[in-house]
């Protein structure tokens, strides 16, 4: 035991000046993605709390001319159905609907993911959910071309290299040195060595992400982003998962590699193929696998359907009338009859466009998946922007609660709509809410921690080679 | 002296041909360039087809709307496409993410839509792979990973001190070095050299691309040439040819990579609804349109309605301006931050350069948009004074027929590079010529001096 102490006092002594740039480098661009993720988050909210407040607004608005105007009729002694005032109108209050929006999360500031790219929000009408109006939020276009920096890019793409800095030469240079047989005449071979030296270094990662767990936990509430502990330590535990695999790694090419700066450019042109070629490879390929409808497509079909339906609206009524017969009966129904042809027409034109992307959509992200499997960084940034719920899995939840809400929300108003009614005081307050639920942080953390099993194969693999070369009983690797 | 340089040249050409990881990274990089660009000009040629398709479609849906009143055509609005100009097949920069159309409607200014990166991939942070991208973080790698050793394992193995036995001077043996990775660069990017330059004078006129195509690629060259100069540099000065690797490829990561990506906030801006908010509270500040007939004081022979129309079109539009040109002023100020530090990153003042000439940056999508906004108040002025024309009672009655749709003019996007636009592009320019200077100076100083002997 005080051997390995030596050793690993010996071998803090020579790495010290490294290790203060490396852990200054990580926690300085830690405070940089911090400032950047608090930007985003307070962003987000800004803009949901914008549309929550537009929303409120917008019910209380009607219902206060409605109540007005329930008054006024009353005081003249008329009744207060039908009325043909434009607020109370049910056709005209369901396609102009309140804007629904996901609740930002604090850890999403962490990694920001194909959130910015994605609309946070939706115009609710009475056109199914899928092809309700998005609503996007500005970001800045130059930052979004050089992509996101943010503190899962600091754990998946700049922890390694300082990992690699820390690791690409262990036993190389004692070997080129002749220390490698003095070694072993105290005990120490080079599978012993190479375990102790290894071993430090997963101390020092491991103390590396602590430092930066804290700096999160510190720092991050200070620029507006409130994270919880469980944000944190989650992504911590993935990082020295992560770590463990780079070690591995390393110790792996110093059993077959003679020269550091050999293991350097293997490391090197390991992480460049991994966080840029690979994925970007990947992307073009998946992309032109399953391409998806062009957005001028559907911006024609949809101009294209207006026109018609605005040309023909007599006709598009009648026949409309013909296939809802229930509509017959209402009161005024004219212009719920021109909302409800229109939405109809649009839907018919347009949902095919929107079907196709969706499929493919789901095509690319089953091929996503595999991309996983060869590049351990994207698999990091994965695992990371799933347990933060900055990923396609945590959005979806949001657009299948959209879903749920569209039958909601038309089975509230298409039976007013098909009676001729105009909305009553009372009836604004039994507006469907819309709430949503975010999938627990438990099942998140599940699913990342997911993939890891391909590492568990390859940390066993890079053991059983490890042993296989040391059972050789040789004096070095 | 000649045949000595021209002699060690042709050793480090056929030591490198041996070493086959040596032929995988050149190779490598040579099939990306060719790969990329073939990918692109692809992208490119879909974009436009359905971008000149869909242009012809709205024009004849505008121009057969039938009879309508002009104000009501004008609410149904008109769409602005942004071109792609072809040099941006080697440079696509920021255009996928700035939106691809703009709605030109009455009483409203949008923001630009339809951003294609919406419906792209793009699975890592850093992972772009145009040619551009390519050019300036491939290319270098390569320069690093085969370089490195130039100087610095010459002198471990001992070759160096024999060169110099042998009568090689040292700035000769740099320069050997320098001449054999700069042919090695050269040979590696003439393929996609030759590819886009034919694909693009198929596209574009000389007159029209010329300049800026030379421009390009001699910044390009110039910008090897300053990382072949550290490179050179940094092997010389290294002890170990390993220090070496570490240094450089520590420039590399930040001069590239980690400082201009940790550089820029997306969300330095107003949130979309809160703007849209403050836009509509000083909309609600605006007279209407009882009180500004009262104001205008117009005599009986005037169409007074149409007066109000055009009043009030001209008070939003005003309204509109006021806010989207602040936010596109917060645009250009981050740019124009993130740019100031391009003398000091030689990666930022290429990155500036060559979306500049290719015309994917941001002020060339907000010409577009001026031009754009400009055409929309055109546009809607033109149908307006047709209701000037009408008696009041006809105003919103009136209905128009397919000759006026016909009468407005088609919209026509700026394609030629701005004055300022060349002065930035030449001011980056300048950068990298100052790093080349710097660069060529350091190493110049710096070669009567390089330890020969390990």
């Amino acid at each position: 035991m005080s051997g390995l102490l030596a050793l690993w006092r010996m071998e803090y002594l020579r790495l010290r000046t490294l290790l203060f740039w490396s852990l200054l480098a990580l926690v300085c661009l830690t405070g940089v993605a911090l400032r950047n993720g608090g930007d985003f988050y307070h962003h987000q909210l800004a803009q949901q709390q914008q549309l929550q407040q537009g929303n409120a607004q917008w019910v209380q608005q009607n219902a206060a001319k409605t109540r007005r105007r329930e008054q006024a009729l009353r005081e003249e002694g008329k009744p207060i159905q039908p009325d043909r005032k434009i607020y109370r109108n049910p056709a005209y209050l369901a396609n102009q609907g309140p804007t629904l929006s996901v609740p930002p999360l604090p850890s999403q500031g962490l990694s920001l993911g194909e959130l910015p790219q994605l609309p946070t929000a939706h115009e609710v009408s009475l056109l199914p959910a899928s092809l309700w109006k998005p609503v996007h939020n500005v970001f800045h276009p130059m930052a979004l071309w050089l992509g996101a920096f943010d503190w899962g890019v600091v754990l998946a793409y700049v922890f390694p290299l300082c990992l690699m800095v820390l690791g690409f030469d262990l036993l190389t240079d004692e070997r080129l040195r002749g220390h490698l047989p003095l070694y072993a005449t105290y005990q120490w071979p080079w599978p012993r060595l190479l375990a102790a030296k290894i071993s430090l270094r997963l101390l020092l990662s491991t103390f590396f992400l602590a430092i930066l767990g804290l700096e999160v936990l510190c720092v991050a509430p200070r620029l507006g982003l409130p994270v919880s502990g469980a944000d944190v330590a989650g992504a911590l535990l993935l990082s020295a998962a992560y770590s463990l695999f780079w070690w591995m790694l390393v110790a792996v090419l110093h059993v077959f590699m003679r020269s550091p700066a050999q293991i350097a450019v293997i490391l090197g042109s390991l992480w460049f193929l991994w966080a840029w070629l690979l994925p970007a490879i990947a992307a073009q390929a998946i992309a032109a696998q399953y391409p998806v409808p062009s957005r001028f497509t559907y911006l024609q079909r949809y101009r294209e359907t207006e026109e018609r339906v605005r040309k023909a609206q007599t006709d598009h009524n009648a026949s409309y009338l013909d296939t809802h017969p229930e509509l017959k009966s209402g009161a005024d129904n004219t212009y719920a009859l021109k909302q409800l042809a229109r939405s109809e027409a649009l839907a018919q034109a347009l949902s095919p466009i929107v079907q196709t992307y969706e499929r493919q959509l789901e095509a690319r992200l089953q091929a996503l998946q595999w991309v996983r499997f060869v590049s351990p960084i994207y698999a990091h940034q994965w695992s990371l922007q799933r347990f933060w719920g900055s990923d396609r899995a945590f959005y979806g939840a949001y657009l299948e609660q959209l879903e749920t809400f569209s039958a909601r929300w038309q089975s509230f108003f298409l039976p007013q709509i098909q009676q001729g009614k105009a909305l009553e005081t009372q009836g604004f307050a039994r507006f469907p809410a819309y709430t949503f639920q975010a999938p627990p942080m438990a099942q998140r953390l599940l699913q990342a921690f997911s993939g890891l099993w391909v590492w568990l194969v390859f940390w066993l693999l890079a053991l059983g080679l490890i042993g296989y070369r040391a059972s050789a009983h040789e004096p070095t690797p | 002296m000649m045949q000595r340089m021209w002699a060690l040249w042709q050793y480090r050409w056929r030591q490198d041909l041996k070493r086959p990881w040596v032929v995988a990274v050149w190779c490598g990089m040579l099939l990306l360039l060719l790969w990329s660009t073939v990918q692109e000009t692809r992208s490119y040629g879909h974009y436009q087809r359905a971008q000149a398709e869909i242009m012809a479609q709205q024009r004849h849906l505008w121009e057969h709307q039938g009879a309508l009143n002009p104000h009501t055509a004008v609410h149904h609005g008109l769409y602005a496409f942004k071109p792609w100009l072809p040099l941006s097949v080697l440079e696509p920069g920021l255009q996928a993410y700035l939106g691809s159309t703009v709605f030109l409607e009455g009483h409203r200014q949008h923001i630009s839509a339809f951003a294609p990166a919406a419906d792209q991939l793009r699975l890592s942070a850093l992972a772009l792979l145009s040619p551009a991208a390519l050019f300036q973080q491939g290319v270098p790698l390569v320069i690093i990973l085969l370089g490195y050793g130039c100087i610095a394992q010459l002198r471990a193995q001992g070759t160096l001190a024999f060169l110099v036995a042998y009568g090689l001077s040292r700035r000769q043996i740099l320069l050997a070095e320098g001449l054999y990775l700069f042919s090695l660069v050269l040979l590696m990017v003439l393929p996609t050299f030759v590819l886009s330059s034919w694909w693009l004078f198929q596209e574009a006129s000389w007159q029209s691309t010329g300049w800026q195509w030379l421009v390009f690629w001699g910044a390009f060259g110039l910008y090897w040439a300053i990382f072949i100069q550290v490179t050179l540099l940094v092997s010389g000065v290294s002890s170990k040819s390993r220090q070496a690797l570490f240094v450089l490829f520590m420039v590399w990561l930040f001069n590239g990579l980690v400082l201009p990506r940790s550089m820029m906030s997306a969300a330095d801006l107003p949130a979309y609804s809160v703007l849209q908010a403050h836009i509509q509270q000083e909309l609600d500040t605006l007279p209407d349109w009882q009180t500004r007939l009262s104001q205008l004081h117009l005599p009986p022979e005037v169409n007074a309605e149409a007066e109000v129309l055009k009043a009030s079109e001209a008070d939003e539009t005003a309204v509109f301006a006021k806010h989207m040109q602040a936010l596109y002023e917060r645009y250009t100020q981050g740019v124009a931050g993130y740019y100031r530090w391009r003398m000091f990153v030689p990666a930022l003042a290429l990155q500036q350069l060559s979306q500049g000439l290719a015309q994917s940056d941001l002020s060339s999508h907000q010409n577009f948009l001026q031009a754009a906004e400009a055409y929309r108040q055109g546009y809607i002025l033109q149908l307006n004074a047709v209701l000037s024309e009408r008696s009041a009672e006809e105003t919103f009655s009136y209905e128009a027929g397919n000759d006026l749709w016909q009468q407005v003019p088609e919209f026509e996007a700026p394609q030629a590079l701005t004055v300022s636009q060349w002065r930035e592009a030449l001011k980056s320019l300048g950068c990298l010529g100052l790093w080349w200077l710097g660069s060529f100076g350091v190493l110049g100083f710096y070669q009567r001096r390089y330890e020969v002997l390990p």
